[in-house]
């Protein structure tokens, strides 16, 4: 079963160097932590915040390639995590045929934020154990680490 | 005319921390440099040196895309510069779609059997960098226009390369 959620955070996390994003069910029941790097967390960022770049950035390239050849991101779905990486799917549509492309969850979500079509996980990818490593980072977490995205 | 240029190296700018991606003709007379950013010199990088990365970096995401969908990319060009910064485009190549038996059913009538849906060239604005990236990883030709081999700032470039010492460069400089 899929459950929708939507981003809710975007946070640095020093011990990695790295960012996480946060996927939080519509009931807030669910949170998804997801590793990302520093570009990509950079991507989301940008679309999170509607910052408009005068030049195209990576994940605005692929939209309006889809645009121009008029394709639409229908929806991206994290299936499941796999040796402690999150792997996801986009799903297009182009000229009366359903795609699905295997990406990363960071540009999944960069690209669902920017053609504004719901992100899905599969209930499998949450009901994992949290690793050691992310309930150690929990416990650490001051209120201050957490960004302005997290309500 | 456009002329076809070789990505020759990247290399970091010590006093930025850009990428300085370098371009040449074949004949190695004419040279652009192109500043971009961290993400997209070592995104092109990835595409120089082979390396295949276990998960589908943003720029394989798009060639994904682009083979999944069955278009075809036939070159990337840049095309102009204003100021410091150049401009690139995507030239795609797309089919458009035959009518399928169920829209031609429910127009009532049958599409007249020579009509040919002829390929149709698209062009998409990118930056050289994310052109480049996907070109390397395409195998499709870069192409730069001679208006903007012209008109790059050598005056620039020279101050620059004035102040570059031999460490400034990195392991990719052979």
């Amino acid at each position: 079963m899929l459950v929708q959620m939507k981003v809710r955070g975007l946070m640095f996390d020093p011990y990695n160097n790295a960012y996480i994003v946060i996927l939080r069910g519509e009931e807030n029941t669910d949170v998804l932590p997801i590793w990302v790097g520093r570009p990509e967390a950079n991507a989301i960022s940008l679309a999170l915040e509607g910052i408009f770049t005068p030049r195209p950035m990576s994940h605005d390239l692929i939209k309006s390639v889809l645009d121009t050849v008029d394709a639409k991101i229908i929806s991206v779905v994290v299936t499941e995590l796999k040796d402690n990486t999150y792997l996801s799917k986009t799903h297009l549509t182009y000229q009366d045929s359903e795609f699905t492309v295997d990406s990363r969850p960071s540009d999944a979500i960069a690209l669902a934020l920017r053609a504004d079509v719901p992100i899905f996980v599969a209930e499998e990818a949450i009901k994992k154990p949290s690793s050691e490593e992310l309930d150690r980072w929990l416990e650490n977490l001051r209120p201050e680490d957490f960004g302005k995205y997290d309500t | 005319m456009n002329i076809p240029l070789k990505v020759d190296t990247v290399i970091a700018d010590p006093n930025t921390g850009a990428q300085i991606v370098i371009l040449k003709d074949e004949q190695n007379l004419e040279l652009l440099p192109i500043w971009v950013g961290m993400a997209e010199g070592n995104a092109i990088r990835f595409a120089l040196e082979g390396i295949i990365s276990p998960r589908p970096l943003t720029h394989d995401l798009l060639k994904d895309f682009l083979k999944h969908l069955k278009i075809p990319l036939e070159k990337v060009l840049i095309h102009s510069m204003s100021g410091t910064t150049y401009y690139a485009s995507l030239h795609l190549i797309q089919t458009p779609a035959s009518k399928t038996k169920t829209d031609k059913q429910s127009e009532g009538q049958e599409n007249p059997p020579d009509l040919q849906q002829e390929p149709e060239e698209l062009t998409v604005d990118a930056r050289p960098s994310d052109a480049i990236a996907l070109a390397l990883r395409m195998g499709v030709p870069i192409y730069v226009t001679e208006e903007v081999l012209r008109k790059k700032g050598s005056d620039n470039l020279d101050t620059w390369l004035e102040k570059l010492k031999p460490k400034d460069f990195g392991p990719y400089d052979a």
